[in-house]
């Protein structure tokens, strides 16, 4: 069947094409626009976003909010943790700045099998409904001329040891993105936890 | 409040000795910007000055920095991009920084707040927070980033400018 152009067509010139963008004003996404976005309904070991290249098509860089707890049987912060494109080798590096109530300190970790503080949250000994919060950032990740250095403010306010935290790694590798897994460096995220991925150009 | 992409720079082979936002538009409420740089200095770290209109007079900066094993502060005008990888670390790897500049069509002195990092696989690494002020009451008209030491800025480089737009949903109410 052949195609009509939706915003030139009218009775009287009935254009047809081979094409849905013949003759319409080309589609340009958002400067900024979420991706993608999953919301718990239930207890689960981790999260992947997939086919990144796809989904982001036309975007320079990614941001991941996140708001999450776990079900650890204990109470104080339990750390989140990043594989890129499911590369468990010794491949990442990374680094933390960040200050508990009383004192601030710096950290760093080498040849890593993952990046150790994407985010940080409670558990289920820790105050009801309380969740940790953390902001990333993804630079030029698709671009394959280098490594993906990703920077994530993030933190938690729990009885049994609040935290505020500037953390980042590197992925040392110079493939594009393609697969984020995220998980707990111990039990499941709870219901409610949720995960937004969004676009930049 | 929405973002509106400006300008993406992409720092081509031969490298350049800084990154030049010019004519911005004064049409946005605040400015926001991201950058991917590293230097050739040859130390692990580089300083990444901000200059407002290419003024001489540079913002003054209050930071927090962690080096993976130490935590300092201290007040410089010399961070007010963040840090920069250097040619000493980790090859191919290219720090991570976002700069905020509110108000920056004002006629009052200019705040900034800046969260940077400069990864690198040893223990020496850089996180940086910075608070700042450019104490001057122009516009800001443009924006050159460049290395505190006259490091080269290395290809593959990269620097993304936002405007963002102050908005109204039509029922929050601000008092």
């Amino acid at each position: 069947m052949a195609i009509k152009s939706f915003t030139r067509s009218t009775i009287e010139n009935n254009i047809f094409y081979r094409s849905m963008l013949a003759g319409n004003t080309a589609f340009s996404p958002p400067d900024e626009s979420i991706l993608a976005e999953e919301v718990l309904t239930g207890t689960q070991a981790s999260v992947t976003f997939s086919s990144l290249g796809t989904l982001a098509a036309g975007y320079q860089h990614l941001q991941l909010r996140m708001v999450t707890r776990d079900n650890r049987g204990i109470s104080g912060t339990n750390n989140i943790r990043l594989q890129v494109n499911s590369d468990s080798g010794s491949n990442y590096a990374d680094h933390g700045l960040y200050g508990n109530g009383s004192s601030v300190l710096s950290y760093a970790n080498t040849s890593q099998s993952q990046f150790n503080a994407l985010s940080i949250n409670p558990s289920n000994s820790d105050t009801a409904d309380a969740f940790g919060a953390g902001v990333v950032d993804f630079l030029d990740c698709f671009e394959t001329t280098k490594y993906t250095t990703i920077r994530s403010l993030n933190g938690v306010t729990v009885a049994a040891g609040s935290t505020i935290r500037l953390s980042s790694s590197v992925w040392m590798n110079t493939n594009a993105l393609d697969t984020l897994l995220i998980y707990p460096s111990s039990a499941s995220f709870v219901s409610g936890s949720r995960f937004t991925l969004i676009g930049l150009k | 409040m929405s973002m509106t992409l400006i300008e993406h720079i992409e720092v081509g082979g031969g490298g350049a000795a800084s990154i030049l936002f010019d004519n911005i538009p004064q049409t946005y409420t605040d400015l926001y910007f991201v950058a991917s740089i590293r230097t050739n200095r040859g130390q692990a770290i580089e300083g990444m000055i901000l200059k407002p209109n290419s003024s001489a007079t540079l913002p003054t900066v209050r930071y927090l920095l962690g080096t993976g094993s130490s935590v300092i502060s201290d007040t410089v005008t010399s961070l007010g991009a963040g840090v920069a990888n250097g040619a000493s670390s980790t090859g191919a790897t290219y720090a991570n920084t976002g700069v905020y500049i509110p108000n920056y069509t004002s006629s009052v002195a200019k705040s900034l707040s800046v969260d940077s990092v400069l990864e690198n696989n040893a223990t020496l690494g850089y996180q940086n927070l910075v608070a700042g002020l450019w104490n001057v009451t122009d516009a800001i008209t443009s924006l050159l980033i460049v290395g505190e030491t006259g490091g080269t800025i290395q290809a593959s480089s990269s620097a993304t400018l936002y405007g963002i737009t102050a908005g109204s949903d039509g029922t929050t109410t601000v008092s």
